[in-house]
C-alpha cells in the first residue's frame, strides 16, 4: 500500500483520484481485508461528524452552551470581585443589568426563580424575567427557591456554591440545598463532591462541608433516595427520616435526622391562572364548539363550524375521549381554524392538548395543529410528532417554525392518548432552541435534536391554532384524535402542568 | 384491537426500533455510495419510510443490517439516475468495490459499537475550538461549499480544505482514542 488508507479515504470522498487510483483503490478494497474495514470505519466516522453537525444535534449544542457559559464565568469571576460591595446593596433583580440579559440571550433556562430571601449573590446567571441558566452560582448570604423546568423545587441557603447543570440535574459544591421532587421530575440528580444522590421521587436535603474533613450529609424527609459514593461506587436506597454522610474517603455514616427542623420547598401557589381559554372539544348540537375562558380579550373565539370552518367535505368526527369527547380525524383532511382574538403570539403562552396517534399512523399523518397567518407560507408555528428520522426520535412531539424545529425524545405515537405542553417563553428575540418547553404526559419532554430559528416580530399577530388537517404548506392530513385544548396567558409552571394532566383543570385560586 | 393487529404493530415496532439502531452504519454506507453527506441522509430517511411500510417483509433471523442496505441501495440508484451524469467505467469498478467493502464489513452485531463511536465522538467534539466548529457547521449545517465557506472566513479555498482535512482527521483520531479508553475501563 503506497498510502495509508484515510489518505485513500479523503481522496475518494472528495472525488480526488485519478483513473488508475480508482482502480488501485477497487484492487485494494477487494483484496485487503484490514484495508476494507479501515476504509468503511473512516467514512463511517465521517458521515457521523457530519450528521453531529447538520442536524445541530442537542447533545453538540449543548456542549457548546456549556464552554461559552464556563468561559463567561472565568471572566465574571474578576468582574464580581471588584462590583461585590455594590451588588450587595442591590437586591437580587435590581441587580440585573440589560447587558447580562443580552449575553444570556440566547441560553436556553433550565429554572425559575421563585423567591429570594436576603439574597446576596457572587455569581449568578439570570435574566430580568426571572430564568436561571446553566452555570456556576455562588450565594454569598440569604436563600433563594427555584423550579426547575423538570419540577424539582429547590430551596439554598447561603453561603453556597453550586452549579445549573440541567433541569434535572444540579451540582452542590458547597452550602445546604432542600429539595422537593414530584413525580414528574423523578430521577432528578444532585452531584456533591462526595456523592451522588438520585431523587426517587421524595424530598430532602443535602448539605455539602467542602473542608478536608467535610462530607456530604443526605437527609430524607420524604420518599426514598439513591446515594452513590464517589469512592465505593454502590447505590444504596435511603428512606424517610433517615439521614447519612458521605465523607471525601467515601465512608458512609449514618447521622442524626435532622429532617424536622428543615424547610422543605414546595411548589409556588400563585392562584388562578389569568388569561385562559379552555375548548374541550366535546359535541355541540349547534355545530359550534364550546368554550370557556377568562383574561383574554374579548373577540369571536372559537367561532368556527363544524362544516364551514372545515373547510372541507370531509369533517372530524366525535367520539369518546379523554375527558368527554374527543375530536377525530381520519387522515383525509378537514381544517377547524379558530378565530382567536385573545394573546399575541409573541408574548409568553402554554398550550396544552391531548393527542391519541393511531400506532399505525403513517408518516403524512402527524401534523396536530399550527398557529399564525394561515395565508402565508412560512410564518406558522405546527406541532406535530416527529416523522423525519433525520431530524431526533421518531415519534416524540415536534414544533416547527421557518426552517427550525425542535424534537423531545418521548415517542407519543403508540395508540395511546397522551397529554402534550408546549411552552412559550416569550420575550425579545425569542428562538425555538431558547423558548420553547415540551412537557408529555406532565414530564419535561428534553429535545433530542433542534435546529434553531429565531421567532420572528412580524409574526406575532393574533393567534390562531388550526386544528388540522393539514400543514399549510404540505397538506399532511392528520390521523387521530385530541381533546381538551386549553390556551393560556403565560408560561404554565410544572405542577400547573401535572395539574391539567391529572385533572383536566387549571387551579382556580 | 384485534389480536393479529396488536401482533403486527408489536412486529413494526420492534423491526423499526431495530433499524433506527442501525442508523450511524446506513448512513456511513449511503455517505460511502454518494459522498455528500446531506444527500446521503435524505436516502437513509427515504429507506426508513421504506422499512417502516415494508416491515413485514424482513424475515426474522436474516439480517437486519443487509435488509436495509438493500433498501437503501435502491434509494441510492434512484438518486443517482436522477442526476443523468455519465460515470465512468473506473468509478464504477470503485463504486461496485466501495459497496461490497460495506456488505462484508457492516454486521448487525456492529450498533453497540458505533454506538459508543458516536458517544466519544460527543465528546471530541466538545473539544473542538470555536473557529473549528464554526467551519463543520458551515460545511454541514449551512451546506456552504469551500468556495463559500471561504468567502465567509476570509480564508482561501485551499486553507478551507486542509482546515477541514486536519478537523475530521483529528476528530477521527480523537473519538478512536476515546472509544478505547471508554473500553478499557471497566
Amino acid at each position: 500500500m503506497s498510502k495509508p488508507i484515510s489518505e485513500w479515504s479523503e481522496q475518494y470522498l472528495h472525488g480526488d483520484l485519478s483513473e488508475e487510483e480508482m482502480l488501485t483503490l477497487a484492487q485494494l478494497l477487494d483484496s485487503d481485508t484490514q484495508a476494507r474495514e479501515a476504509f468503511v470505519e473512516h467514512i463511517t466516522i465521517d458521515a457521523a461528524i457530519g450528521s453531529a453537525f447538520s442536524g445541530r444535534s442537542w447533545a453538540v449544542d449543548a456542549v457548546a452552551k456549556k464552554r461559552r457559559l464556563h468561559r463567561r464565568s472565568w471572566m465574571r469571576r474578576g468582574i464580581t470581585a471588584a462590583m461585590i460591595a455594590g451588588f450587595m446593596l442591590l437586591g437580587w433583580l435590581m441587580a440585573m443589568n440589560a447587558d447580562r440579559t443580552k449575553d444570556l440571550i440566547h441560553e436556553r433556562a433550565v429554572a425559575t426563580l421563585n423567591s429570594t430571601r436576603n439574597a446576596v449573590w457572587n455569581e449568578w446567571h439570570a435574566s430580568k424575567e426571572g430564568w436561571l441558566y446553566p452555570g456556576a452560582y455562588s450565594l454569598e448570604s440569604g436563600t433563594v427557591t427555584f423550579t426547575f423546568d423538570s419540577g424539582a423545587v429547590v430551596a439554598v441557603s447561603g453561603p453556597a456554591e453550586f452549579q445549573l447543570k440541567s433541569p434535572f440535574k444540579m451540582e452542590l459544591s458547597l452550602g445546604e440545598a432542600c429539595f422537593f421532587v414530584d413525580e414528574p421530575a423523578r430521577g432528578f440528580v444532585v452531584d456533591t463532591p462526595h456523592a451522588t444522590i438520585e431523587d426517587m421521587g421524595t424530598a430532602f436535603s443535602v448539605s455539602v462541608d467542602d473542608a478536608a474533613d467535610g462530607g456530604s450529609d443526605v437527609n430524607v424527609v420524604d420518599g426514598e433516595v439513591k446515594v452513590t459514593s464517589r469512592v465505593l461506587e454502590t447505590p444504596v436506597l435511603y428512606r424517610a427520616r433517615e439521614a447519612v454522610r458521605i465523607d471525601a474517603a467515601g465512608n458512609t455514616k449514618s447521622i442524626v435526622y435532622r429532617g424536622d427542623k428543615l424547610r422543605i420547598p414546595r411548589p409556588v401557589t400563585r392562584g388562578a391562572v389569568g388569561a385562559y381559554i379552555h375548548l374541550p372539544l366535546d359535541q355541540r348540537w349547534d355545530g359550534l364548539f364550546r368554550s370557556r375562558q377568562r383574561g383574554f380579550k374579548t373577540g369571536d373565539q372559537f367561532l368556527a363550524d363544524t362544516r364551514a370552518g372545515f373547510q372541507s367535505d370531509v369533517a372530524p368526527a366525535y367520539r369518546a375521549g379523554k375527558f368527554g369527547d374527543a375530536l377525530y380525524f381520519d387522515g383525509r383532511g378537514g381544517a377547524p381554524i379558530f378565530d382567536f382574538a385573545g394573546g399575541k403570539s409573541g408574548r409568553s403562552h402554554t398550550l396544552s392538548l391531548w393527542v391519541q396517534v393511531p400506532a399505525d399512523a403513517a408518516p403524512a399523518e402527524s401534523t396536530f395543529l399550527a398557529f399564525g397567518n394561515v395565508h402565508r407560507q412560512g410564518d406558522q408555528l405546527t406541532l406535530s410528532w416527529n416523522h423525519d428520522t433525520r431530524a431526533g426520535a421518531y415519534g416524540a412531539l415536534r414544533v416547527d417554525y421557518g426552517d427550525g424545529y425542535v424534537t423531545g425524545s418521548m415517542p407519543v405515537n403508540d395508540g395511546d392518548w397522551h397529554h402534550i405542553v408546549l411552552g412559550f417563553c416569550g420575550g425579545k428575540d425569542a428562538r425555538l432552541a431558547t423558548h420553547v418547553r415540551l412537557y408529555v404526559d406532565s414530564r419535561l419532554d428534553e429535545p433530542s435534536a433542534l435546529r434553531d430559528e429565531e421567532i420572528l416580530p412580524d409574526t406575532r399577530e393574533r393567534m390562531r391554532p388550526t386544528f388540522t388537517g393539514f400543514r399549510f404548506a404540505a397538506e399532511y392530513p392528520f390521523r387521530g384524535a385530541l381533546d381538551e385544548l386549553y390556551i393560556t396567558g403565560g408560561l404554565l409552571l410544572p405542577h400547573e402542568i401535572q395539574g391539567l394532566y391529572r385533572t383536566n383543570s387549571l387551579p382556580s385560586g | 384491537m384485534s389480536y393479529s393487529v396488536s401482533m403486527s404493530i408489536e412486529r413494526r415496532n420492534r423491526v423499526v426500533k431495530q433499524a433506527l439502531e442501525l442508523r450511524p452504519m446506513l448512513v456511513g454506507y449511503a455517505y460511502g455510495l454518494l459522498r455528500h453527506h446531506a444527500r446521503a441522509e435524505d436516502a437513509v430517511h427515504e429507506a426508513y419510510l421504506v422499512v417502516m411500510d415494508k416491515y413485514e417483509q424482513f424475515e426474522e433471523g436474516t439480517s437486519l443490517i443487509a435488509w436495509c442496505r438493500t433498501i437503501l441501495r435502491y434509494k441510492v440508484a434512484e438518486m443517482v439516475r436522477k442526476e443523468r451524469r455519465l460515470v465512468p467505467v473506473e468509478q464504477r469498478i470503485l463504486d461496485d468495490a466501495v459497496e461490497s467493502a460495506f456488505q462484508l464489513t457492516q454486521q448487525d452485531t456492529q450498533s453497540r459499537r458505533y454506538d459508543a463511536l458516536a458517544e466519544a465522538l460527543e465528546h471530541c467534539v466538545s473539544q473542538l475550538t470555536e473557529e473549528q466548529r464554526a467551519l463543520l457547521s458551515a460545511c454541514y449545517s449551512e451546506r456552504l461549499s469551500y468556495e463559500e465557506s471561504a468567502g465567509r472566513f476570509g480564508l482561501r479555498v485551499e486553507t478551507v480544505r486542509k482546515r477541514l482535512y486536519r478537523i475530521r482527521a483529528g476528530l477521527r483520531d480523537c473519538a478512536m482514542k476515546r472509544k478505547a479508553l471508554m473500553e478499557a475501563q471497566p
